[in-house]
């Protein structure tokens, strides 16, 4: 089982299993969410994931038309989000898991949107927007969804 | 002129230019406030920094102090949650989550810190220098003499 919580702590969850890859998310959106170079989501099955304190004080912005991002009112954090296209799926903000988890991304996705600053290490498998399905793909997300214009966020 | 802002648009700034440094911090709080493996904290003068809207949307919270004042505190846009500059000191500069910024800020990252509590599935893989708390308190330090 895994675990994981916000800054304060007021907003608890856990889930058993990750479904498949992860990718890091260098688009412009994920960078402005998270303040930093990418954001890193892993994908859980939704009927896993569960609330076990601060629901109430979840708040969600829905960044592009079924993309709500939660994230506790209280302090900030990003949680987790949950795609309309994809809703047997929740995408858990890996940097709010208190459990140990050790796997590395898969791959580095819209690095078009890379920030200037960030180098992306030599050799690591890099796509511009979206992978392709076949190449890589990203559980959870609107990969290949035809609402999603190229360059668009995850 | 540098532009930022949250990722719902409501809360803008602009910087004239960025001091640093800049440092990529994989402490635990950060990680959360992040929800990544890290935050990456680029250092701009007050006087070089205006806001330009949104910052009556700002909410704070102060986390309990772990050592020594000040205590750590996050700021971010009440409708979507983005960590957002914090100018509310009295000290001449502080630190803006650079993935806010809309352009270049021509700085480029000094150094990993916290790198001790660094997330497991985060591999480090520039030549950065990499301080742990202890080094980065001695940087400091010598930096303040």
């Amino acid at each position: 089982m895994f675990q994981g919580s916000c800054l304060c702590g007021s907003v608890r969850y856990q889930f058993k299993e990750i479904a498949g890859p992860y990718v890091y998310c260098h688009c412009s959106s994920c960078r402005k969410a998270s303040g930093s170079a990418f954001a890193a989501n892993v994908a859980v099955p939704s009927s896993d994931f569960n609330l076990i304190e601060g629901e109430a004080l979840l708040s969600c912005f829905e960044s592009s038309p079924g993309k709500r991002r939660y994230f506790c009112s209280k302090c900030g954090s990003p949680l987790f989000n949950k795609v309309g296209t994809a809703p047997a799926l929740v995408r858990v903000r890996l940097g709010s898991l208190d459990s140990p988890f050790t796997e590395p991304p898969a791959a580095h996705i819209f690095t078009s949107e890379k920030a200037p600053w960030y180098e992306i290490q030599e050799g690591a498998r890099q796509f511009p927007a979206w992978p392709k399905p076949e190449a890589l793909a990203v559980p959870g997300s609107r990969q290949g969804t035809t609402d999603v214009p190229p360059g668009a966020e995850t | 002129m540098i532009t930022g802002g949250c990722l719902c648009g409501a809360v803008r700034f602009e910087v004239d230019a960025f001091v640093g440094p800049f440092e990529l911090c994989h402490c635990s709080r950060c990680r959360k406030v992040s929800g990544s493996a890290f935050v990456a904290a680029i250092g701009v003068r007050r006087s070089e920094f205006r806001w330009l809207s949104g910052e009556e949307l700002i909410n704070r919270y102060e986390a309990p102090l772990l050592e020594e004042p000040p205590a750590y505190r996050v700021s971010f846009c009440r409708v979507c949650g983005s960590p957002v500059p914090d100018p509310l000191d009295d000290g001449e500069w502080f630190e803006i989550a650079a993935g806010l910024l809309d352009d270049d800020p021509e700085l480029r990252p000094d150094r990993h810190i916290y790198v001790e509590h660094k997330a497991p599935w985060h591999e480090i893989t520039d030549e950065l220098p990499q301080l742990d708390k202890l080094s980065l308190r001695r940087l400091r330090q010598d930096s303040e003499r």
